[in-house]
This record gives structure tokens, sequence and C-alpha cells, in this order.
């Protein structure tokens, strides 16, 4: 390497620390903002299940010991359950209203449409809690009598919205 | 740290209560005719595994089963969050409302067929993937993780109570988790058992009293108690497959 090349070299390195770090500092900050900076609901308890950083790398994993242990054992402790991560992640935001899958402030999308990693978890699983379904005077489950609700509303791929 | 430690306790006070709660029922009976007492199934700790020990089961008194009434389907269906999309001929059922007619005396006998929960489930043995399978309590389940929509198990089914999910779902229940291109029946409630319940929607809900959840393994539970006073069938008994699900008045 000559010396002229060791500036450009540094120069370079540098220019991709920064961005890193910026990506990093824009995206990632905190799980209270999602990719655009908007705020995301914050989460109902303390603290999470494990630290952010076990979680962000490794959720995926627990997830899925989880639901093994869940559905063939009949193990169903509330610690690494999807159903649990909803209650406590998917809160309602300053307008009363809980954001569905398909919004931007939802808590999973929000960080999976960042990673560009889709996300099939809620094409069964519920994307909220179960007390914002909507439900009769009388505690029945209404959506059945819900037109709107028949319709097949189009699926949209998270990571391919606004494209 | 302070944080964990206090959720961490609240959780010990959560079980504590589940478990309490759980003994004070169990211990609460319930005589509802002579020689019959109804024993409350006790909660299994939630973070220990189902065993063999239990063999759920459901028994259905086609005599109490009234002419026209569908209860026991819509309170599945309310349960499990199954709603009509295309209409029958598409649409998941796990309760068929059945009517027997016997040709010759013309007499006609009711009866809601769910998945029976058989001990050897054909469904299982041709699933290609794992994906069909039964509980160490005899609870036969489909993971709709790794299925892939074959619907040889429907194949399989003498019962036809397999479904298979065409349309995109919206609006799935977090009890019961649901979607396009898997196979899905009757879990007998798999998420009331674990928690304890002691009843299914479909036997909570039918005021004739038709339906009986238990556990066959119990000599003690109503259930068991029923089937030795009175009997019960399988369907298709000569198939060997030791239905959970039995039937009197047939
Ligand atoms: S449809 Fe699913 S559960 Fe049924 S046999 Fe095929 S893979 Fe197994």
């Amino acid at each position: 390497m000559n010396s002229r090349q060791l500036p450009k070299l540094l120069l370079t390195s540098a220019l991709l620390l920064w961005s890193i770090a910026s990506f990093a500092a824009s995206d990632f900050s905190g799980p209270d903002r999602d990719a655009g900076g908007n705020i995301v609901p914050t989460p109902k308890g303390e603290s999470c299940v494990a630290p952010t950083a076990d979680i962000r790398a490794n959720h995926m994993d627990y997830l899925k010991h989880k639901r093994n242990e869940t559905m063939r054992k009949g193990i169903r402790t509330e610690k690494n359950s999807l159903v649990e991560c909803i209650n406590c992640h998917v809160t309602p935001g300053e307008d009363g209203k809980v954001a569905r899958i398909n919004d931007d402030q939802h808590f999973c999308s929000s960080c999976h449409r960042v990673a560009s990693v889709t996300l099939d978890c809620f094409e069964c699983h519920a994307d909220r809690p179960v007390e914002y379904f909507s439900r009769s005077p009388a505690g029945h489950d209404v959506f059945a009598l819900n037109p709107a609700l028949k319709t097949n509303t189009p699926h949209v791929v998270m990571n391919r919205k606004g494209q | 740290m302070s944080s964990k430690t206090n959720s961490s306790s609240n959780k010990i006070d959560q079980y504590r209560r589940r478990l309490l709660g759980g003994s004070a029922a169990a211990v609460a009976g319930l005589t509802l005719a002579p020689g019959l007492i109804l024993n409350t199934v006790q909660a299994k700790p939630a973070d220990q595994a189902v065993s063999n020990k239990n063999r759920w089961g459901l028994l259905i008194d086609t005599k109490k089963c009234a002419d026209g009434c569908t209860d026991c389907v819509t309170a599945c269906n309310t349960e499990h969050g199954l709603r009509e999309i295309h209409g029958p001929a598409t649409d998941a059922q796990w309760i068929r409302n059945v009517t027997l007619k016997n040709k010759s005396t013309g007499h006609t006998v009711n009866m809601p067929v769910m998945c029976q929960h058989c001990e050897n489930p054909p469904c299982v043995d041709v699933c290609p993937t794992g994906a069909s399978f039964k509980r160490d309590d005899g609870i036969v389940l489909v993971d709709k993780h790794i299925c892939i929509g074959c619907r040889y198990c429907m194949m399989a089914c003498p019962y036809k109570a397999r479904n298979f999910i065409h349309e995109v779902l919206t609006d799935q229940l977090p009890v019961a988790p649901r979607g396009k291109g898997t196979v899905e029946a009757c879990t007998l409630c798999v998420h009331k058992v674990d928690n304890g319940d002691g009843t299914t929607a479909c036997a909570d809900a039918c005021k004739h009293g038709a339906i009986t959840f238990g556990d066959l393994n119990d000599k003690n539970s109503l259930i068991s108690k029923k089937l030795e006073m009175t009997g019960g069938r399988q369907l298709r008994a000569e198939l060997g497959l030791n239905t959970g699900v039995r039937y009197q008045g047939l």
C-alpha cells in the first residue's frame, strides 16, 4: 500500500463506520420508535423477559422453542409466549387504537420492515391483545355478523409495503 | 434489577393464585344424581407437560340432542373465531350436526360429530410431515407451522372431521391461530383443557346436557361414571381407532 492510498482507505472506513453508527442510531435507537422515527406505543411491562440485545438477536429461536413446547406438550407458561409478547408490546397509541400488523407502528412490523424480513406469524396468529377484538354487548363475538370482515382483505406482505 | 425481582415475584403470586384456585375447585364436588358426583378437573401447573395419565374425551347423549338445535356449533364457532365465508360447502366446520335416519323404521337420531380424538389416529399415520399429531393426553391436533396442506389427513379421516382453509383469514383469535393452506379440526378446546376449565365450549353451551367432557382415564370422572353406568359406543368401532368421543342412544 502506498502513502496515497492510506488516507483514502481511512476515509472510506470512517464513512462506513459513520453510516453503520447512524443507521443503528436512527433505526434501532430503542424499542419506542419505528423505522420512520415515529413513536411506537410503549410496552406495558417494566422490562422484557430478556435483555433487549438478546431478544433482538434470538427472539425467533425463543418463539420457535416455546411454540413447540406449548403446542406439543401443553406447556403454557407466559415467558416467550407470542400471545404475551403481543399483550405487552401492542398497546394503544395516543388515539386509543392499537396498530394492526400492516400498520407502520405495529411493534413487530416496524422493525421487520426495516430489516426486510417477511413476518408470517400473523397470517394465523392474532396481531393484538384479545381485548381489542370487537365484541357485542352480550360478550359474544360478533365479527361473524360484520360483513366487512367477510371480504378477503388483500394480504400485504410487510416488507413490500410502499413499493 | 428490582423491577425484574418484582415481576418474577408477581409471577409466582399468579401461579400460586392459580394453584390455589385450582385446588379449591378440585375439592368442590357437585352431586348431580345418586352415584354421580362431578369432580371438577384440576388444572395442571402451566409449566408441566401433559401426560398420558389423562385421556380427554367427550360423551354425547344423542337422546338429549334436540332436533334443530345448533348451540354447540355456534359456541364452537364463537370460541375459535370461525365465521361464514363462502357457505357450508367450503367453510370450516369443527362440529357438524348430523341426522341419521333408519330407513326401515323412520327413527331419526341427531348428533354433533367432531374430531373423535382417536387413540390410533389415521390422520397421524398418513401425514407426511408430522404436522398431524396426538398429544400425550389424547388430543389430536395439527401443527400448522409444518402442515403443507396436502390434505392426506382429510382423506384418511373416517369421520370427515378435518377442514382445509382455502381463504386468507383475518381477525383470528389469540386462542385459535388458523390460516390459509393448512388443515384444522376440533382441538377439544385444548386451550381450555390446559387452563383447567374442565369443559369445552360445546359441552358448556349445550343446555340439553347432551355433551359431557372429561377424563376417560379417571375412574371417578363424570364421563367415566356415565360410561360405566349407561355405556357408550364409538362411531365405526370396527376400525379399532379407540376414539375419545363416545355416543349413547345410537
Ligand atoms: S394436510 Fe397437513 S396435517 Fe394433513 S396430512 Fe398434509 S401436512 Fe399433515
